[in-house]
């Protein structure tokens, strides 16, 4: 891999991860704000809109180490006729500007909920179409090993993973934090509810990304010599991706083992902290395992 | 005026003397490790066993191949920043001033023409000696040439002279950028696509992995 690539695997998993868990987030707050007085939901929404925030941030900060000059990042959106690099800044910062609207309303404007829908419809559609954009950087001509409609369902593959995974463990967390034995409020009784659902979200795209990690794999054998010839072999992509699908294999043992718990033991249940922590580190390590091997698999045709 | 500029090369004649490559990297003081021509090493085969008796199938040709100032430019169009841009006369110009040092330019590209600087934080590219280009005078690769294997001038008039061939076994697909190139092809070019004959000199000119 190219060393100065490191800040882009790390810029994409969070861009991906922040789409992800806004996402799965706003579609649980839509559907509890139904059931719930908004009272109740407004602090953990808050919580994880602030994450969302920061996530994105974090991303948009290390995107710069990728860049030469990053006095001239200001010009990144200067060709949005021809340039999904400058369609895909241009969707990072309508997304993080939905994600500080909606983080503002929760303070300023709880009621305001038809508002609050409009910014969570265009955040929603923001956050896809940066997955989007960021999948067609990829997708050169030049670049037959990432030229295909695999870039893009590894890149929403990971978006789906990652942002369950960092939900439930984001969810976690603040449960842990302020009602660790999930004793009363209805935010205890809607995480019972629900983490069965993001148990089951998350073993179903372990085993989507297992799939897709099997035919990426399968189909750079047709460019074999062509990476052998790119001498990027070390460490070998094979150990890589060994380790990449043990992790994920894991991953999803200890996920199904989640939702048998959270389903079967669901009224005397507490955060169970510890174990989404641990599928949320198995996942993570998995994906950057997952797209430092992606950026390893870069070759032009005729390998020049 | 003209339309578009473009360069020819004669792979049947070239000798790999590097000769063009050196007097880009001389007159426009490129940094260690930036080559805005390159001369790539064609080499592959084996023996073969033939009626009792083992014979060598070989393919090894050169190819020296700088920016093609692409009709359709795909580092123009991957550009954030809008640095790239093309003149009238088809060159295709980089504006450092403008650059932000993404590298995205050097993806798109199917001819690693865009070369990053790694002192500056900006890409560098083959502007075609636009400097001599507007004093009536050639590129130097092409001056510098002791085989005469490199020529440039009006794209149409090189067709006329040289034919409209602009890809070789292993350039890329010329379609989507449409490169202002011509090749003459080595008569080893057929037999280096059987043996599937690969880059042999890629430390010496792969910037992208550096």
């Amino acid at each position: 891999m190219q060393t100065n690539e490191w800040p882009l695997v790390l810029f994409t998993l969070l861009c991906q991860t922040a789409v992800g868990v806004f996402l799965v987030s706003e579609l649980l707050t839509a559907a509890a704000v139904r059931r719930m007085e908004m009272a109740e939901v407004l602090p953990l929404s808050a919580f994880l809109r602030l994450s969302i925030l920061l996530i994105t941030l974090a991303a948009a900060g290390i995107s710069f180490f990728h860049l030469g000059r990053p006095l001239n990042a200001f010009r990144t959106l200067g060709n949005l006729s021809t340039s999904w690099l400058s369609r895909e800044i241009l969707f990072l910062l309508i997304f993080a500007a939905c994600t500080v609207l909606l983080l503002g309303m929760a303070s300023l404007a709880p009621r305001a909920l038809a508002v609050a829908r409009l910014f969570q419809v265009t955040g929603g559609l923001a956050g896809l179409l940066l997955i989007f954009t960021m999948s067609r950087i990829y997708m050169l001509p030049a670049v037959p090993t990432w030229n295909s409609m695999f870039t893009p369902r590894l890149f929403f593959s990971s978006t789906l993973l990652l942002g369950t995974a960092v939900t439930a463990a984001l969810w976690a967390v603040r449960l842990h934090a302020v009602n660790p034995e999930l004793s009363s409020g209805i935010t205890a009784i809607w995480y019972r509810k629900t983490s069965p659902l993001l148990a089951g979200l998350t073993a179903g795209f372990l085993l989507i990304s297992i799939l897709l990690t099997v035919l990426f794999a399968l189909r750079m054998q047709k460019f074999q010599s062509l990476l052998q010839a790119s001498e990027r072999l070390f460490p070998s992509p094979g150990i890589v991706l060994l380790f990449r699908i043990l992790l994920l294999l894991t991953a999803v043992v200890l996920a199904a083992v989640l939702f048998l718990r959270v389903r079967s033991e669901a009224d005397s249940l507490s955060p169970l902290l510890a174990p989404w922590l641990i599928l949320l580190g198995l996942i993570i390590t998995a994906e950057v395992l997952g797209r430092h091997l992606f950026y390893n698999v870069f070759t032009r045709t005729g390998g020049l | 005026m003209t339309e578009q500029y473009a360069f020819f090369f004669n792979a049947a004649a070239c000798s790999g003397c590097k000769a063009c490559q050196m007097a880009c990297k001389d007159k426009h003081d490129l940094a260690i490790g930036i080559l805005w021509r390159r001369v790539y090493e064609i080499a592959g085969g084996s023996w073969k066993q033939k009626e009792g008796v083992w014979i060598p199938e070989v393919a090894v040709f050169n190819l020296s191949i700088a920016c093609n100032h692409c009709r359709k430019p795909l580092c123009l169009e991957a550009c954030p920043t809008r640095a790239i841009f093309k003149r009238k006369d088809g060159i295709v110009l980089f504006d450092e001033g403008k650059c932000s040092g993404c590298r995205y330019c050097e993806w798109a590209c199917p001819y690693s023409a865009p070369q990053y600087d790694s002192l500056k934080g900006v890409m560098t590219k083959c502007h075609f000696c636009y400097d001599r280009i507007d004093r009536d005078q050639p590129p130097v690769c092409v001056t510098a040439c002791p085989l005469r294997a490199l020529d440039f001038g009006e794209l149409k008039t090189l067709q006329k002279k040289y034919g409209t061939n602009d890809t070789v076994y292993p350039l890329a697909d010329p379609a989507p950028a449409e490169p202002a190139l011509i090749i003459q092809k080595h008569h080893n070019t057929d037999l280096a696509r059987r043996v599937k004959a690969v880059l042999s000199n890629r430390e010496e000119v792969n910037h992208a992995d550096k």
